[in-house]
């Protein structure tokens, strides 16, 4: 409670100082909230390029709109909404897929699924190379992530990268609660799938 | 106690937290090698999740954003200056003839008819409607601006 009273005074000094005409306390905003708007970015836009024009634009946007914001969340979470907001518009303007139908409906082949958990990374981690073995899956897993569809890296991100409550996840993107919570389920099942098969591959 | 296995819902759930889980599922995976199996394949992919490079832009964000804002305006311009003075040199000039001529002023108005009164109200209603629609414009147009989603 303390916490959340803590975060209030501390972003309503820096709104009041932002809207009193220091624009370089805006700077103080933009230092507070980038890693969690520079991490909503990469994980929704793929093309490099684009993504330095879509920061600004955030962040303009953020100054503009400062006057309405009213303290129902944190400023982090509602710029962060912004942030997801603008993420999005430019996915629909370029006509691409925010969740890949395909892939929510991929279930796990079974089958393969049994013989790949009966050489789990579970064992391969417990090896005397896990050193080696750790930042190998470092690696598969960076670019397992990088397959899910933009929405399931978002929200993996969002919970386990930048420790965010469902709640919170849920302001950000405006989906309910339970449907945050199905889609990070089917999320991590399809990661732990996705690595348990690339395991298996390489063992055969 | 749970028959069966654990679904990939309540290993999750588990995973997550642990503590908050119910306490056949925490009984069932200290049990069930299985279960327990795929539990810690969840801790891997977890603890890899969180042991991933936070991204960063290679460029300095704040820098860019202030630059495009506007500056406050902390002095007058001259052509303000300008505009007040005259403003108020007009106003103070209707202020003292209104004082020195007060008592021709009141027979200013009997002489004319109450049509012209009527007239001289119309007016100043219309142009205030104008100015109040003018007003409601710009505050649409604003609250438009302000609309993020």
């Amino acid at each position: 409670m303390n916490e959340i009273k803590e975060n209030i005074q501390t972003d309503r000094y820096w709104i009041d100082k932002v809207l009193g005409g220091d624009t370089n306390a805006f700077a103080s905003i933009i230092q507070n909230t980038e890693g969690l708007v520079t991490q909503i970015v990469f994980k929704m836009i793929s093309r490099a390029e684009d993504r330095k024009d879509i920061a600004q634009d955030i962040y303009l946007k953020a100054f503009k709109s400062l006057p309405g914001f009213r303290y129902q969340s944190k400023l982090s979470t509602w710029i962060a909404q912004i942030a997801y907001n603008t993420c999005l518009s430019y996915l629909e303007r370029k006509k691409l897929v925010l969740l890949d139908q395909v892939q929510e409906n991929n279930d796990p082949d079974e089958e393969s699924l049994e013989l790949a958990n009966k050489k789990s990374v579970v064992n391969l981690f417990n090896s005397t190379e896990n050193d080696i073995f750790q930042r190998e899956l470092n690696e598969i897993l960076k670019s397992e992530i990088e397959q899910l569809s933009p929405l399931h890296r978002t929200l993996i991100t969002l919970y386990h990268n930048e420790e965010l409550s469902y709640e919170e996840i849920a302001r950000i993107t405006q989906l309910p609660e339970g449907t945050v919570k199905s889609y990070l389920f089917r999320a991590r099942r399809s990661l732990k799938d996705n690595l348990l098969r690339k395991y298996k591959k390489e063992e055969l | 106690m749970i028959d069966g296995h654990l679904s990939e819902n309540d290993i999750q759930q588990y995973v997550s937290d642990s503590l908050h889980c119910e306490q056949s599922i925490r009984e069932h995976i200290k049990s069930c090698y299985i279960c327990k199996e795929k539990a810690e394949t969840y801790q891997i992919l977890f603890s890899g999740i969180q042991q991933q490079q936070k991204p960063e832009f290679d460029f300095n964000l704040a820098d860019l954003v202030i630059a495009q804002l506007e500056q406050p305006k902390r002095s007058f311009s001259t052509s303000n200056v300008v505009a007040y003075l005259l403003s108020s040199t007009a106003i103070m000039a209707v202020l003292i003839s209104c004082f020195l001529f007060h008592e021709n002023l009141s027979g200013l108005f009997i002489r004319y008819s109450n049509l012209l009164l009527y007239l001289f109200l119309a007016i100043t209603a219309v142009a205030l409607l104008f100015q109040c629609i003018e007003i409601c414009r710009k505050y649409k147009k604003q609250i438009g601006v302000l609309n993020i989603s």
